[in-house]
Protein backbone atom coordinates (compact mmCIF):
# COMPACT_ATOMS: atom_id res chain seq x y z
CA UNK A 1 0.00 0.00 0.00
CA UNK A 2 1.17 3.54 -0.83
CA UNK A 3 2.51 5.32 2.22
CA UNK A 4 2.68 9.12 2.12
CA UNK A 5 6.03 10.48 3.21
CA UNK A 6 7.93 13.68 3.71
CA UNK A 7 11.60 14.46 4.35
CA UNK A 8 12.59 16.42 7.43
CA UNK A 9 14.45 18.95 5.28
CA UNK A 10 11.24 19.76 3.44
CA UNK A 11 9.49 21.11 6.54
CA UNK A 12 10.38 24.80 6.66
CA UNK A 13 9.62 26.37 10.04
CA UNK A 14 8.44 29.96 10.05
CA UNK A 15 8.71 32.73 12.58
CA UNK A 16 5.52 34.79 12.13
CA UNK A 17 3.92 33.37 15.27
CA UNK A 18 7.14 34.15 17.19
CA UNK A 19 6.46 37.87 16.75
CA UNK A 20 6.36 38.29 20.55
CA UNK A 21 9.66 36.44 21.02
CA UNK A 22 13.25 37.14 20.09
CA UNK A 23 14.94 35.75 16.99
CA UNK A 24 17.30 33.75 19.22
CA UNK A 25 14.33 32.09 20.92
CA UNK A 26 12.86 31.17 17.53
CA UNK A 27 16.10 29.66 16.22
CA UNK A 28 16.79 27.79 19.42
CA UNK A 29 13.28 26.33 19.40
CA UNK A 30 13.48 25.27 15.75
CA UNK A 31 16.74 23.47 16.30
CA UNK A 32 15.52 21.67 19.40
CA UNK A 33 12.29 20.57 17.71
CA UNK A 34 14.18 18.98 14.85
CA UNK A 35 13.69 21.52 12.09
CA UNK A 36 16.49 21.78 9.52
CA UNK A 37 14.94 24.28 7.15
CA UNK A 38 13.27 27.60 7.72
CA UNK A 39 11.23 30.00 5.64
CA UNK A 40 12.47 33.25 7.07
CA UNK A 41 9.69 35.77 7.63
CA UNK A 42 11.27 39.20 7.59
CA UNK A 43 9.51 41.27 10.19
CA UNK A 44 10.47 42.83 13.50
CA UNK A 45 11.70 41.95 16.03
CA UNK A 46 13.55 39.29 13.98
CA UNK A 47 14.58 40.84 10.67
CA UNK A 48 14.25 44.43 9.54
CA UNK A 49 13.89 45.22 5.87
CA UNK A 50 12.49 48.54 4.71
CA UNK A 51 12.39 50.59 1.51
CA UNK A 52 15.75 52.19 2.29
CA UNK A 53 17.89 49.17 3.11
CA UNK A 54 18.15 45.86 5.00
CA UNK A 55 19.96 45.33 8.25
CA UNK A 56 22.46 42.96 9.84
CA UNK A 57 22.40 40.25 7.17
CA UNK A 58 25.78 38.84 8.21
CA UNK A 59 24.78 38.54 11.86
CA UNK A 60 21.49 36.90 10.94
CA UNK A 61 23.24 34.40 8.64
CA UNK A 62 25.73 33.52 11.38
CA UNK A 63 22.99 32.91 13.94
CA UNK A 64 21.05 30.68 11.55
CA UNK A 65 24.18 28.66 10.75
CA UNK A 66 24.99 28.30 14.43
CA UNK A 67 21.61 26.62 14.90
CA UNK A 68 22.25 24.21 11.99
CA UNK A 69 19.35 25.64 10.01
CA UNK A 70 19.12 26.78 6.40
CA UNK A 71 16.96 29.54 4.96
CA UNK A 72 15.16 27.96 2.01
CA UNK A 73 12.71 30.77 1.30
CA UNK A 74 12.71 34.39 2.38
CA UNK A 75 9.34 36.02 2.97
CA UNK A 76 9.31 39.75 3.53
CA UNK A 77 6.24 40.74 5.53
CA UNK A 78 3.95 41.59 2.63
CA UNK A 79 0.48 42.02 4.04
CA UNK A 80 0.89 44.27 7.09
CA UNK A 81 3.82 46.55 6.29
CA UNK A 82 3.31 49.77 4.31
CA UNK A 83 4.30 48.25 0.98
CA UNK A 84 2.45 46.38 -1.75
CA UNK A 85 3.00 45.25 -5.32
CA UNK A 86 -0.26 46.95 -6.36
CA UNK A 87 0.67 50.39 -4.97
CA UNK A 88 -0.71 53.36 -6.86
CA UNK A 89 0.74 56.71 -5.76
CA UNK A 90 4.28 57.33 -7.14
CA UNK A 91 5.88 57.59 -3.69
CA UNK A 92 4.13 54.40 -2.53
CA UNK A 93 5.25 52.60 -5.71
CA UNK A 94 8.82 53.76 -5.19
CA UNK A 95 8.89 52.62 -1.57
CA UNK A 96 7.24 49.29 -2.34
CA UNK A 97 9.68 48.56 -5.16
CA UNK A 98 12.59 49.49 -2.89
CA UNK A 99 11.27 47.25 -0.14
CA UNK A 100 10.95 44.13 -2.28
CA UNK A 101 14.31 44.78 -3.94
CA UNK A 102 15.89 44.93 -0.50
CA UNK A 103 14.19 41.61 0.25
CA UNK A 104 15.83 40.10 -2.83
CA UNK A 105 19.22 41.48 -1.75
CA UNK A 106 18.74 40.09 1.73
CA UNK A 107 17.84 36.68 0.25
CA UNK A 108 20.97 36.74 -1.89
CA UNK A 109 23.12 37.62 1.07
CA UNK A 110 21.65 34.78 3.14
CA UNK A 111 22.31 32.31 0.31
CA UNK A 112 18.58 31.80 -0.20
CA UNK A 113 17.36 31.17 -3.75
CA UNK A 114 13.69 31.97 -3.38
CA UNK A 115 11.63 34.92 -2.20
CA UNK A 116 7.91 34.76 -1.57
CA UNK A 117 5.66 37.49 -2.95
CA UNK A 118 2.02 38.24 -3.76
CA UNK A 119 0.21 40.44 -6.27
CA UNK A 120 -0.70 43.20 -3.81
CA UNK A 121 -4.27 44.47 -3.67
CA UNK A 122 -4.72 47.99 -5.02
CA UNK A 123 -7.91 49.86 -4.22
CA UNK A 124 -11.52 48.72 -4.08
CA UNK A 125 -12.82 51.94 -5.68
CA UNK A 126 -10.97 51.56 -8.97
CA UNK A 127 -11.38 49.25 -11.96
CA UNK A 128 -9.62 45.95 -11.30
CA UNK A 129 -7.69 46.31 -14.57
CA UNK A 130 -5.83 49.33 -13.20
CA UNK A 131 -4.55 47.61 -10.08
CA UNK A 132 -3.81 44.51 -12.17
CA UNK A 133 -1.69 46.58 -14.56
CA UNK A 134 0.30 48.19 -11.76
CA UNK A 135 0.83 44.80 -10.13
CA UNK A 136 2.07 43.32 -13.41
CA UNK A 137 4.49 46.22 -13.94
CA UNK A 138 6.04 45.87 -10.50
CA UNK A 139 6.22 42.07 -10.79
CA UNK A 140 8.06 42.47 -14.13
CA UNK A 141 10.56 44.88 -12.58
CA UNK A 142 11.08 42.67 -9.54
CA UNK A 143 11.42 39.46 -11.56
CA UNK A 144 14.16 41.06 -13.66
CA UNK A 145 15.92 42.34 -10.55
CA UNK A 146 15.59 38.95 -8.83
CA UNK A 147 17.08 37.19 -11.84
CA UNK A 148 20.11 39.44 -11.64
CA UNK A 149 20.68 38.26 -8.08
CA UNK A 150 20.06 34.56 -8.52
CA UNK A 151 16.70 34.64 -6.76
CA UNK A 152 13.38 33.21 -7.97
CA UNK A 153 10.15 34.88 -6.89
CA UNK A 154 7.45 32.47 -5.74
CA UNK A 155 4.04 34.13 -5.93
CA UNK A 156 1.06 33.00 -3.89
CA UNK A 157 -2.58 33.87 -4.50
CA UNK A 158 -4.47 35.87 -1.88
CA UNK A 159 -7.93 35.50 -0.39
CA UNK A 160 -10.70 37.66 -1.90
CA UNK A 161 -10.92 39.60 1.38
CA UNK A 162 -7.26 40.58 0.94
CA UNK A 163 -7.09 41.46 -2.74
CA UNK A 164 -8.87 41.55 -6.06
CA UNK A 165 -5.76 41.01 -8.16
CA UNK A 166 -4.42 37.43 -8.00
CA UNK A 167 -6.83 35.36 -5.89
CA UNK A 168 -7.46 32.28 -8.05
CA UNK A 169 -5.62 29.69 -10.08
CA UNK A 170 -6.92 31.37 -13.24
CA UNK A 171 -5.58 34.77 -12.09
CA UNK A 172 -2.22 33.16 -11.34
CA UNK A 173 -1.97 31.61 -14.81
CA UNK A 174 -2.89 34.90 -16.44
CA UNK A 175 -0.43 36.98 -14.41
CA UNK A 176 2.42 34.52 -14.99
CA UNK A 177 1.67 34.59 -18.70
CA UNK A 178 1.68 38.39 -18.80
CA UNK A 179 4.86 38.76 -16.75
CA UNK A 180 6.44 35.85 -18.62
CA UNK A 181 9.68 35.65 -16.65
CA UNK A 182 11.65 32.54 -15.69
CA UNK A 183 12.20 34.25 -12.34
CA UNK A 184 8.53 34.41 -11.36
CA UNK A 185 6.99 31.06 -10.43
CA UNK A 186 3.75 30.03 -8.74
CA UNK A 187 3.38 28.73 -5.21
CA UNK A 188 0.25 27.48 -3.47
CA UNK A 189 -1.00 28.60 -0.09
CA UNK A 190 -3.46 25.95 1.11
CA UNK A 191 -5.63 28.55 2.83
CA UNK A 192 -5.97 30.78 -0.23
CA UNK A 193 -6.59 27.93 -2.67
CA UNK A 194 -9.07 26.26 -0.35
CA UNK A 195 -11.00 29.51 0.12
CA UNK A 196 -11.03 29.85 -3.69
CA UNK A 197 -12.57 26.37 -3.92
CA UNK A 198 -9.46 24.90 -5.55
CA UNK A 199 -7.37 21.83 -4.74
CA UNK A 200 -3.68 20.99 -4.71
CA UNK A 201 -4.41 18.60 -7.58
CA UNK A 202 -5.77 21.57 -9.58
CA UNK A 203 -2.57 23.52 -8.97
CA UNK A 204 -0.22 20.64 -9.78
CA UNK A 205 -2.35 19.92 -12.83
CA UNK A 206 -1.95 23.49 -14.02
CA UNK A 207 1.71 24.10 -13.16
CA UNK A 208 3.37 20.70 -12.63
CA UNK A 209 7.00 21.11 -11.64
CA UNK A 210 6.73 24.88 -11.98
CA UNK A 211 4.91 24.89 -8.65
CA UNK A 212 7.95 25.80 -6.61
CA UNK A 213 6.75 26.32 -3.08
CA UNK A 214 3.88 25.72 -0.66
CA UNK A 215 2.40 27.27 2.42
CA UNK A 216 1.29 23.91 3.71
CA UNK A 217 -0.85 24.47 6.79
CA UNK A 218 -4.08 23.24 8.31
CA UNK A 219 -7.27 25.33 8.05
CA UNK A 220 -11.05 25.32 8.15
CA UNK A 221 -10.61 26.57 5.33
CA UNK A 222 -9.74 29.95 6.81
CA UNK A 223 -6.92 30.25 9.29
CA UNK A 224 -3.25 29.35 9.03
CA UNK A 225 -3.22 26.60 11.62
CA UNK A 226 -0.99 23.94 13.07
CA UNK A 227 -1.76 20.46 11.70
CA UNK A 228 -4.50 18.99 13.83
CA UNK A 229 -6.30 22.26 14.51
CA UNK A 230 -8.16 22.47 11.21
CA UNK A 231 -10.01 20.09 8.94
CA UNK A 232 -7.45 19.13 6.31
CA UNK A 233 -6.10 15.60 6.05
CA UNK A 234 -2.33 15.71 6.42
CA UNK A 235 -1.68 12.18 5.16
CA UNK A 236 -3.88 12.54 2.10
CA UNK A 237 -2.31 15.89 1.14
CA UNK A 238 1.25 14.58 1.62
CA UNK A 239 0.19 11.73 -0.66
CA UNK A 240 -0.82 14.31 -3.30
CA UNK A 241 2.64 15.89 -3.04
CA UNK A 242 4.23 12.45 -3.43
CA UNK A 243 2.11 11.56 -6.43
CA UNK A 244 3.22 14.71 -8.26
CA UNK A 245 6.85 14.19 -7.23
CA UNK A 246 7.00 17.46 -5.29
CA UNK A 247 10.46 17.88 -3.77
CA UNK A 248 10.14 21.52 -2.66
CA UNK A 249 9.52 22.94 0.78
CA UNK A 250 6.45 23.01 3.00
CA UNK A 251 6.43 26.47 4.57
CA UNK A 252 4.78 26.43 8.00
CA UNK A 253 3.06 29.79 7.75
CA UNK A 254 1.28 29.69 11.07
CA UNK A 255 -0.34 33.06 11.66
CA UNK A 256 -3.29 32.54 13.96
CA UNK A 257 -3.16 34.71 17.08
CA UNK A 258 -3.91 31.69 19.30
CA UNK A 259 -0.30 30.56 18.84
CA UNK A 260 1.41 33.85 19.68
CA UNK A 261 1.57 33.22 23.43
CA UNK A 262 3.38 29.88 23.10
CA UNK A 263 4.64 29.37 19.54
CA UNK A 264 7.08 26.66 20.64
CA UNK A 265 4.24 24.46 21.88
CA UNK A 266 2.47 24.92 18.54
CA UNK A 267 5.59 24.00 16.59
CA UNK A 268 6.19 20.98 18.81
CA UNK A 269 2.75 19.57 18.01
CA UNK A 270 3.15 20.46 14.36
CA UNK A 271 6.50 18.74 13.96
CA UNK A 272 5.30 15.62 15.81
CA UNK A 273 2.46 15.36 13.31
CA UNK A 274 4.89 15.51 10.38
CA UNK A 275 7.24 13.01 12.00
CA UNK A 276 4.58 10.30 11.66
CA UNK A 277 5.22 10.53 7.91
CA UNK A 278 9.02 10.53 8.04
CA UNK A 279 11.08 7.43 7.32
CA UNK B 1 -35.46 63.31 23.72
CA UNK B 2 -37.54 66.40 22.97
CA UNK B 3 -36.37 69.61 21.35
CA UNK B 4 -37.24 71.64 24.44
CA UNK B 5 -35.02 69.90 26.96
CA UNK B 6 -34.02 72.57 29.45
CA UNK B 7 -30.40 73.40 30.03
CA UNK B 8 -30.18 71.88 33.46
CA UNK B 9 -31.63 68.59 32.33
CA UNK B 10 -29.45 68.56 29.23
CA UNK B 11 -26.32 68.98 31.31
CA UNK B 12 -27.27 66.04 33.45
CA UNK B 13 -27.83 63.83 30.44
CA UNK B 14 -25.08 62.22 28.44
CA UNK B 15 -23.86 64.86 26.02
CA UNK B 16 -21.09 65.34 23.55
CA UNK B 17 -20.01 68.03 21.11
CA UNK B 18 -19.71 67.26 17.43
CA UNK B 19 -16.05 68.13 17.09
CA UNK B 20 -15.14 65.71 19.87
CA UNK B 21 -16.24 62.71 17.82
CA UNK B 22 -13.19 61.97 15.73
CA UNK B 23 -12.87 59.69 12.71
CA UNK B 24 -9.97 57.34 12.02
CA UNK B 25 -8.93 55.56 8.85
CA UNK B 26 -7.47 52.15 9.66
CA UNK B 27 -10.47 50.45 8.04
CA UNK B 28 -9.82 52.38 4.80
CA UNK B 29 -6.81 50.16 4.09
CA UNK B 30 -8.24 49.40 0.64
CA UNK B 31 -9.22 52.99 -0.21
CA UNK B 32 -7.18 56.12 -0.99
CA UNK B 33 -6.88 59.16 1.26
CA UNK B 34 -9.25 61.28 -0.80
CA UNK B 35 -12.02 58.69 -0.63
CA UNK B 36 -11.55 58.42 3.13
CA UNK B 37 -11.72 62.15 3.75
CA UNK B 38 -14.77 62.54 1.48
CA UNK B 39 -16.57 59.76 3.31
CA UNK B 40 -15.72 61.02 6.78
CA UNK B 41 -16.81 64.56 5.99
CA UNK B 42 -20.04 63.22 4.46
CA UNK B 43 -20.66 61.09 7.56
CA UNK B 44 -20.70 64.31 9.60
CA UNK B 45 -17.28 64.31 11.26
CA UNK B 46 -15.42 67.58 11.80
CA UNK B 47 -12.33 66.04 13.40
CA UNK B 48 -10.06 63.21 12.36
CA UNK B 49 -7.23 61.32 14.00
CA UNK B 50 -4.93 60.77 11.05
CA UNK B 51 -3.00 57.50 11.12
CA UNK B 52 0.47 57.47 9.58
CA UNK B 53 -0.08 54.34 7.53
CA UNK B 54 -0.04 53.28 3.89
CA UNK B 55 -1.66 54.29 1.66
CA UNK B 56 -2.88 57.45 3.44
CA UNK B 57 0.26 59.02 4.86
CA UNK B 58 3.75 57.57 4.44
CA UNK B 59 6.26 58.22 7.18
CA UNK B 60 9.54 56.57 8.15
CA UNK B 61 12.47 57.28 10.44
CA UNK B 62 14.03 59.65 7.92
CA UNK B 63 11.04 61.75 6.93
CA UNK B 64 7.46 61.91 5.73
CA UNK B 65 5.24 62.90 2.84
CA UNK B 66 4.32 66.55 2.36
CA UNK B 67 1.98 67.19 5.30
CA UNK B 68 0.73 70.53 3.95
CA UNK B 69 -1.14 68.95 1.05
CA UNK B 70 -2.76 66.36 3.31
CA UNK B 71 -3.76 69.05 5.81
CA UNK B 72 -5.20 71.14 2.98
CA UNK B 73 -7.20 68.16 1.68
CA UNK B 74 -8.66 67.65 5.14
CA UNK B 75 -9.41 71.32 5.75
CA UNK B 76 -11.06 71.74 2.35
CA UNK B 77 -13.59 69.18 3.59
CA UNK B 78 -14.10 70.91 6.92
CA UNK B 79 -11.97 68.38 8.79
CA UNK B 80 -9.46 69.28 11.49
CA UNK B 81 -6.63 66.86 12.24
CA UNK B 82 -6.96 66.64 16.02
CA UNK B 83 -4.45 63.87 16.60
CA UNK B 84 -1.73 62.22 14.54
CA UNK B 85 -0.93 58.57 15.19
CA UNK B 86 2.08 57.14 13.39
CA UNK B 87 1.24 53.44 13.01
CA UNK B 88 2.75 51.89 16.15
CA UNK B 89 1.57 48.29 16.47
CA UNK B 90 2.18 46.39 13.23
CA UNK B 91 4.94 48.19 11.32
CA UNK B 92 8.66 47.88 12.03
CA UNK B 93 8.67 50.84 14.39
CA UNK B 94 7.91 49.98 18.01
CA UNK B 95 8.41 52.07 21.15
CA UNK B 96 10.09 49.25 23.08
CA UNK B 97 11.97 47.59 20.20
CA UNK B 98 14.57 45.33 21.86
CA UNK B 99 17.75 45.67 19.81
CA UNK B 100 19.63 48.98 19.74
CA UNK B 101 19.35 49.52 15.97
CA UNK B 102 15.61 48.91 15.87
CA UNK B 103 15.09 51.03 18.93
CA UNK B 104 17.06 53.94 17.58
CA UNK B 105 15.18 53.89 14.27
CA UNK B 106 11.91 53.71 16.18
CA UNK B 107 12.86 56.73 18.28
CA UNK B 108 13.66 58.68 15.11
CA UNK B 109 10.34 57.56 13.64
CA UNK B 110 8.34 58.87 16.60
CA UNK B 111 10.28 62.15 16.47
CA UNK B 112 9.31 62.47 12.80
CA UNK B 113 5.78 61.72 13.95
CA UNK B 114 5.83 64.56 16.45
CA UNK B 115 7.14 66.92 13.79
CA UNK B 116 4.46 65.80 11.36
CA UNK B 117 1.76 66.23 14.04
CA UNK B 118 2.92 69.78 14.54
CA UNK B 119 2.70 70.48 10.80
CA UNK B 120 -0.82 69.05 10.71
CA UNK B 121 -1.78 71.46 13.49
CA UNK B 122 -2.51 68.46 15.73
CA UNK B 123 -1.89 68.92 19.44
CA UNK B 124 -1.79 65.19 20.13
CA UNK B 125 0.18 62.13 19.09
CA UNK B 126 -1.09 58.78 20.26
CA UNK B 127 1.21 55.83 20.86
CA UNK B 128 1.82 52.84 23.14
CA UNK B 129 4.66 50.74 24.57
CA UNK B 130 4.65 47.71 22.26
CA UNK B 131 7.90 45.99 21.29
CA UNK B 132 9.35 44.04 24.19
CA UNK B 133 9.56 40.28 23.73
CA UNK B 134 8.24 37.57 26.09
CA UNK B 135 11.65 36.07 26.62
CA UNK B 136 12.98 39.33 28.04
CA UNK B 137 12.71 40.47 31.65
CA UNK B 138 9.70 42.68 32.31
CA UNK B 139 11.82 45.21 34.17
CA UNK B 140 14.06 45.79 31.18
CA UNK B 141 11.09 46.41 28.89
CA UNK B 142 9.52 48.75 31.41
CA UNK B 143 12.76 50.69 31.77
CA UNK B 144 12.95 51.01 27.99
CA UNK B 145 9.41 52.40 27.94
CA UNK B 146 10.33 55.05 30.51
CA UNK B 147 13.57 55.89 28.73
CA UNK B 148 11.91 56.09 25.28
CA UNK B 149 9.11 58.38 26.38
CA UNK B 150 11.55 60.53 28.35
CA UNK B 151 13.59 60.94 25.16
CA UNK B 152 10.51 61.90 23.14
CA UNK B 153 9.01 64.27 25.73
CA UNK B 154 11.25 67.31 25.04
CA UNK B 155 10.78 66.86 21.28
CA UNK B 156 7.03 66.82 21.88
CA UNK B 157 7.35 70.04 23.89
CA UNK B 158 9.31 71.68 21.06
CA UNK B 159 6.60 70.65 18.63
CA UNK B 160 3.75 71.80 20.88
CA UNK B 161 2.38 68.27 20.88
CA UNK B 162 1.28 66.09 23.81
CA UNK B 163 1.96 62.35 23.65
CA UNK B 164 -1.03 60.25 24.69
CA UNK B 165 0.08 56.76 25.77
CA UNK B 166 -2.53 54.02 25.43
CA UNK B 167 -2.55 50.57 26.96
CA UNK B 168 -2.90 47.62 24.57
CA UNK B 169 -4.14 44.04 24.70
CA UNK B 170 -1.90 41.32 26.19
CA UNK B 171 -1.64 39.74 22.72
CA UNK B 172 0.20 42.86 21.56
CA UNK B 173 2.55 43.50 24.46
CA UNK B 174 3.58 42.22 27.85
CA UNK B 175 4.20 45.72 29.19
CA UNK B 176 1.85 48.68 29.82
CA UNK B 177 -1.35 46.74 29.24
CA UNK B 178 -3.12 47.79 32.44
CA UNK B 179 -4.15 51.01 34.15
CA UNK B 180 -1.82 50.61 37.18
CA UNK B 181 1.17 50.07 34.87
CA UNK B 182 0.32 53.15 32.84
CA UNK B 183 -0.15 55.23 35.97
CA UNK B 184 3.26 54.17 37.24
CA UNK B 185 4.84 54.80 33.85
CA UNK B 186 3.46 58.35 33.65
CA UNK B 187 4.69 59.03 37.19
CA UNK B 188 8.17 57.73 36.30
CA UNK B 189 8.38 59.71 33.06
CA UNK B 190 6.91 62.68 34.92
CA UNK B 191 6.61 65.09 32.01
CA UNK B 192 3.62 67.31 31.20
CA UNK B 193 3.86 66.32 27.53
CA UNK B 194 3.46 62.59 28.26
CA UNK B 195 -0.10 61.76 29.33
CA UNK B 196 -2.71 59.01 29.04
CA UNK B 197 -4.83 57.82 26.15
CA UNK B 198 -7.80 55.63 27.08
CA UNK B 199 -8.45 52.83 24.57
CA UNK B 200 -11.76 51.27 25.50
CA UNK B 201 -10.77 47.88 24.04
CA UNK B 202 -7.51 47.51 25.99
CA UNK B 203 -9.44 48.79 29.00
CA UNK B 204 -12.20 46.19 28.61
CA UNK B 205 -9.82 43.32 27.93
CA UNK B 206 -7.94 44.25 31.13
CA UNK B 207 -11.25 44.12 33.02
CA UNK B 208 -11.19 47.85 33.72
CA UNK B 209 -13.87 50.53 33.46
CA UNK B 210 -13.89 54.21 32.39
CA UNK B 211 -14.79 55.09 36.00
CA UNK B 212 -11.59 53.44 37.25
CA UNK B 213 -9.50 55.21 34.63
CA UNK B 214 -10.87 58.64 35.55
CA UNK B 215 -10.58 57.89 39.26
CA UNK B 216 -6.89 57.01 38.82
CA UNK B 217 -5.79 59.38 36.08
CA UNK B 218 -8.41 62.17 35.96
CA UNK B 219 -7.21 65.05 33.81
CA UNK B 220 -4.19 63.09 32.70
CA UNK B 221 -6.52 61.40 30.21
CA UNK B 222 -6.00 63.63 27.19
CA UNK B 223 -7.28 61.40 24.42
CA UNK B 224 -9.47 58.36 23.75
CA UNK B 225 -9.98 55.55 21.32
CA UNK B 226 -13.62 55.31 22.24
CA UNK B 227 -15.12 52.34 20.39
CA UNK B 228 -17.49 49.48 21.06
CA UNK B 229 -16.12 46.04 22.00
CA UNK B 230 -17.07 42.60 23.23
CA UNK B 231 -14.58 43.50 24.81
CA UNK B 232 -12.33 42.40 21.91
CA UNK B 233 -12.76 43.97 18.48
CA UNK B 234 -12.59 47.66 17.63
CA UNK B 235 -16.20 48.00 16.61
CA UNK B 236 -18.75 50.56 15.51
CA UNK B 237 -20.99 51.53 18.42
CA UNK B 238 -23.89 49.12 18.41
CA UNK B 239 -21.86 46.18 17.13
CA UNK B 240 -20.37 45.40 20.53
CA UNK B 241 -21.51 45.07 24.12
CA UNK B 242 -20.47 48.36 25.71
CA UNK B 243 -23.02 50.76 27.24
CA UNK B 244 -22.48 53.94 25.23
CA UNK B 245 -24.68 56.23 27.28
CA UNK B 246 -23.28 55.08 30.64
CA UNK B 247 -19.74 55.56 29.38
CA UNK B 248 -20.58 59.05 28.10
CA UNK B 249 -22.06 59.82 31.53
CA UNK B 250 -18.71 58.96 33.08
CA UNK B 251 -16.90 61.24 30.63
CA UNK B 252 -19.31 64.07 31.38
CA UNK B 253 -19.10 63.60 35.12
CA UNK B 254 -15.33 63.95 34.94
CA UNK B 255 -15.49 66.88 32.55
CA UNK B 256 -13.66 65.12 29.71
CA UNK B 257 -13.41 67.56 26.80
CA UNK B 258 -11.04 65.61 24.53
CA UNK B 259 -11.65 63.55 21.43
CA UNK B 260 -13.51 60.27 21.12
CA UNK B 261 -11.73 58.65 18.20
CA UNK B 262 -13.56 55.95 16.29
CA UNK B 263 -10.68 53.50 15.91
CA UNK B 264 -12.56 50.97 13.86
CA UNK B 265 -10.23 48.15 12.89
CA UNK B 266 -12.25 44.99 12.47
CA UNK B 267 -11.84 43.50 8.97
CA UNK B 268 -15.63 43.26 8.65
CA UNK B 269 -15.57 47.00 7.91
CA UNK B 270 -12.81 46.98 5.27
CA UNK B 271 -15.08 46.48 2.28
CA UNK B 272 -17.37 49.42 3.04
CA UNK B 273 -15.60 51.66 5.57
CA UNK B 274 -17.79 54.63 4.63
CA UNK B 275 -20.89 52.79 5.82
CA UNK B 276 -19.13 51.96 9.10
CA UNK B 277 -18.17 55.61 9.62
CA UNK B 278 -21.68 56.77 8.88
CA UNK B 279 -23.03 54.47 11.58
CA UNK B 280 -20.21 55.37 13.96
CA UNK B 281 -21.09 59.06 13.73
CA UNK B 282 -24.83 58.46 13.91
CA UNK B 283 -24.42 56.53 17.16
CA UNK B 284 -23.48 59.81 18.86
CA UNK B 285 -26.32 61.91 17.40
CA UNK B 286 -28.77 61.34 20.27
CA UNK B 287 -26.18 62.83 22.62
CA UNK B 288 -24.85 65.59 20.39
CA UNK B 289 -25.50 69.13 21.58
CA UNK B 290 -24.67 70.60 18.21
CA UNK B 291 -25.84 67.91 15.81
CA UNK B 292 -25.63 68.99 12.16
CA UNK B 293 -28.91 70.33 10.84
CA UNK B 294 -29.39 67.79 8.09
CA UNK B 295 -29.37 64.99 10.62
CA UNK B 296 -32.44 64.31 12.67
CA UNK B 297 -32.81 62.79 16.06
CA UNK B 298 -36.27 61.42 15.57
CA UNK B 299 -36.26 60.00 12.07
CA UNK B 300 -38.61 62.58 10.54
CA UNK B 301 -36.19 63.85 7.93
CA UNK B 302 -34.05 62.03 5.45
CA UNK B 303 -30.32 61.64 5.84
CA UNK B 304 -28.17 61.75 2.78
CA UNK B 305 -25.61 59.01 2.85
CA UNK B 306 -22.17 59.24 1.30
CA UNK B 307 -23.27 57.79 -1.98
CA UNK B 308 -25.99 60.43 -2.29
CA UNK B 309 -28.83 57.99 -1.82
CA UNK B 310 -31.71 59.21 0.31
CA UNK B 311 -32.71 56.88 3.04
CA UNK B 312 -34.66 57.24 6.26
CA UNK B 313 -32.73 58.23 9.34
CA UNK B 314 -32.61 55.40 11.80
CA UNK B 315 -31.34 57.30 14.77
Amino acid sequence: MFKPSVRREQIAGMNIHYVNYSFDYFLDTQERLGFRSIELWCGVPHVWIDHLTYYEAAGIAAKIRAHHLEVRVLTPENCLYPYQVGAKEPEHVKRSLGYFKNGILMAEELGCKMMEINSGWGYLNEPREESWKRSREMLCALATFAGGHGVTLAMESLRPDESRIVTTLGDMKQMLKEVSSPNLKPMADLCAIDVAGETLEDWFGAFGRDLRHLHFIDGDPYGHLVWGDGKRNLGRLLGVLNSYGYEGYLGQEITDGRYFADPAAADFRNMRNYERYMD
Amino acid sequence: MTEQTDTKERNSMAHIRRRQVSAMGIHYLYYPLEYMLDAQAAAGFQTIELVGMAPHFLIDHTGYQDPASVRRMAEERGLTIGCFTPECAIYQYLMCAPDPGSHQRSMEYFKRGLEAASEFGAKLLLTNCIGGTRDEEYGRIYERAVRSLSELAPVAADCGVTIAVETVRPEESSCIITLPELKKLLADVDHPRVRAGLDTIAMGVAGETPEQWFAELGEDIVHMHFVDGRPYGHLVWGDGLYPLERYLDVLNRHGYEGYLSQEITDPRYFEDPAEADKRAFEAFLPFMEDAPLHFTRCGEEAVTDVKGIKEPAHV
